[in-house]
């Protein structure tokens, strides 16, 4: 714990820290927070450019979409879906990543062999080719988004646990568990699983940014959460349509999304680097 | 060498396996095969007798054991047979893939040249100058790579060079100037990844005791990065071209989406938009089969740039 207090030295750091707050309590309080109701159509006020520009109203500060519904509105509201996802998808996938890993460089054999099989299995198909025909031909849902990237986005951290396990494993201390006598399982979670825990968080906090961009690509071709529920993905490409006369509709979702990853990216990067300090830029 | 070779290219059968058991269980499981036959709408409201039901399912062998039919169904793609599309008139997906191959091919092929054109000087430029204003620079182009989803940067460069600039179409194809952007999308994004490795792998070179000896023995700083250390980051660095493949064929379903660039990828969204197995399963196959081939081509090509592997 001393050494994350290490991160006020740490500009970029604090910034993540900062935005991926502010992002939570936008998640959280979205309805309190934004102007309008976002499905809220206002034919009079259809394609507003921004307030700062010439035609743009105060009321409607990042402008309004082909409806004259109030962009900033929905872009508050599709922050829920990115957080619910990145939360639960991410804590799902470095669970089983985690456990997988820990099985397979700990006990290694038979175990390790069919998890490095299932996993050069799953990599095999381009996880976006993978995610899409599953939920293509389920029928895309937030629960599903969030089961299918938990369930099949394990592989790397669990290749990367596999391997500090692997590293692990010819340690004294670990030497000494095993002399004691204790069982393996216990020597696995009470000795080696602690000692990864740093690796752990870092890895799941640079995997949380991955898990949205996959989100929001999702999302935008066309197979993530549907509407009525509101994404930056759908945002982006139902602004695209208005690419050459509404450059608001496009740009202000994507700025969300780049933020909001931008955040766990500082996060994640300072954290491996006060976990692992080998691996330091 | 040769045991080396003959271990890995068995490690492939049990892989290959997976995939086609993965694909088969996916596409059993996501429905009734007959409504996909059919079409959605049209078993839903029921239009066919029971005994034309029956029929159907005898005729697509529907009526044998799961078992039978997996096999029958490894049988049609090793013969390259993935069924027809009903979404384009019962044309045989595979051909549908092949016709649409080329495009996707040029995007994927211009993207990784735009990828190496980046990462490799500009993980040299980092590497060398490692914690210096050049080095900055490629650490910003490289976090914010990986933050920025493609499919905005594509929308954005669409939004300066088409609208407003002028230079370049909004989307389709025909000319070289329609593949400029859709190439930059994907290239740019994917060299993000490639500088950072470029950088740590030659930076992991530089500290090497061959690097100091040479060093030391009075060679040019120029000879002991090209002859010395590039060459031993160069192996990492083809692994990663290797490891592109997967990022290639996935990202071009979105940056052809973006673009309307007719390829494999549009193929694929509008395969999944209508529900068609045989266009899904055919791309979904033939990108798992490049993936594979793509890993064990830099794997042989490894026994070749390093000798030591050879001997373990």
């Amino acid at each position: 714990m001393r050494r994350l207090k290490g991160i006020l030295r740490n500009p970029l750091a604090v910034i993540g820290a900062a935005l991926l707050l502010a992002f939570l309590l936008i998640a959280a309080f979205a309805t309190a927070l934004a102007p309008h109701d976002p499905a809220l159509q206002n034919l009079r006020a259809r394609l507003l450019p921004p307030f700062w520009l010439e035609g743009g109203r105060p009321e409607y500060p990042l402008g309004t979409d082909q409806l004259g519904r109030d962009l900033l509105s929905r872009v508050l509201y599709g922050s829920r879906v990115a957080v619910m996802v990145a939360f639960g998808a991410t804590s799902l996938a470095m669970l089983i990543g985690v456990l997988l890993g820990l099985i397979s460089g700990y006990f290694r054999g038979a175990w390790d062999t069919a998890i490095m099989r299932l996993v050069d299995i799953i990599v095999s198909v381009p996880n976006t080719i993978l995610y899409l025909t599953i939920l293509a031909l389920a029928g895309p849902s937030l629960p599903l988004l969030i089961l299918v990237i938990g369930l099949l986005g394990w592989t790397t951290t669990a290749r990367v646990i596999r391997s500090e396990v692997l590293s692990l494993g010819k340690r004294e201390y670990v030497e000494a568990s095993r002399a004691l006598g204790r069982r393996e399982g216990a020597t696995a979670f009470r000795h080696v699983l602690p000692n990864i825990m740093g690796s752990v968080i870092a890895l799941g906090t640079l995997k949380a940014s991955a898990t949205i961009i996959i989100e929001s690509t999702l999302s935008y071709l066309g197979f993530g959460v549907q509407p009525p529920t509101l994404t930056w993905g759908q945002l982006l490409s139902q602004g695209q349509q208005y690419v050459s006369t509404a450059w608001w509709l496009s740009t202000f979702p994507g700025i969300a999304i780049t933020l909001l990853s931008l955040s766990l990216i500082f996060l994640g990067n300072w954290l491996r680097d006060v976990f692992d300090p080998r691996v330091a830029p | 060498m040769t045991g080396y070779v003959l271990r890995r290219l068995l490690q492939v059968i049990p892989t290959l396996i997976g995939i086609t058991l993965l694909v088969f269980v996916t596409l059993r499981l996501s429905g009734d095969p007959i409504a996909a036959y059919l079409g959605s709408d049209a078993a839903d409201s029921a239009v066919i007798t029971p005994e034309q039901e029956a029929a159907i399912r005898q005729r697509l062998g529907l009526d044998r054991p799961l078992a039978v039919q997996y096999l029958v169904f490894l049988r049609n793609v090793a013969r390259g047979d993935f069924g027809q599309s009903f979404i384009y008139q019962g044309r045989p997906a595979a051909s549908l893939l092949l016709e649409r191959l080329p495009a996707t091919a040029a995007l994927a092929a211009a993207a990784l040249v735009i990828a190496i054109l980046i990462s490799l000087p500009g993980g040299m430029l980092a590497a060398v100058n490692r914690n210096k204003a050049p080095d900055t620079l490629v650490n910003v182009y490289s976090v914010i790579g990986d933050a920025m989803p493609n499919f905005w940067l594509g929308v954005m460069l669409i939004l300066l060079f088409s609208v407003k600039l002028g230079w370049l179409p909004v989307s389709g194809s025909g000319t070289w100037r329609h593949l400029v952007l859709p190439a930059l999308t994907l290239g740019t994004s994917m060299a993000a990844l490639q500088t950072r490795l470029m950088r740590t792998g030659l930076i992991e070179a530089l500290q090497q005791d061959y690097v100091r000896t040479a060093r030391a023995k009075g060679l040019t700083p120029r000879t002991v990065l090209f002859k010395h250390a590039l060459r031993n980051a160069a192996l990492g660095y083809v692994t990663l071209l290797g490891l592109a493949v997967p990022g290639l064929l996935g990202g071009s379903v979105v940056v052809e989406r973006i673009f309307a660039w007719p390829g494999m990828g549009l193929l694929f969204i509008n395969g999944l938009g209508g529900r068609d197995m045989a266009l899904i399963q055919a791309v979904v196959i033939f990108s798992a089969a490049m993936v594979i081939l793509a890993n064990l081509g830099v794997d042989l090509l490894y026994t070749v740039i390093d000798p030591r592997i050879r001997y373990q």
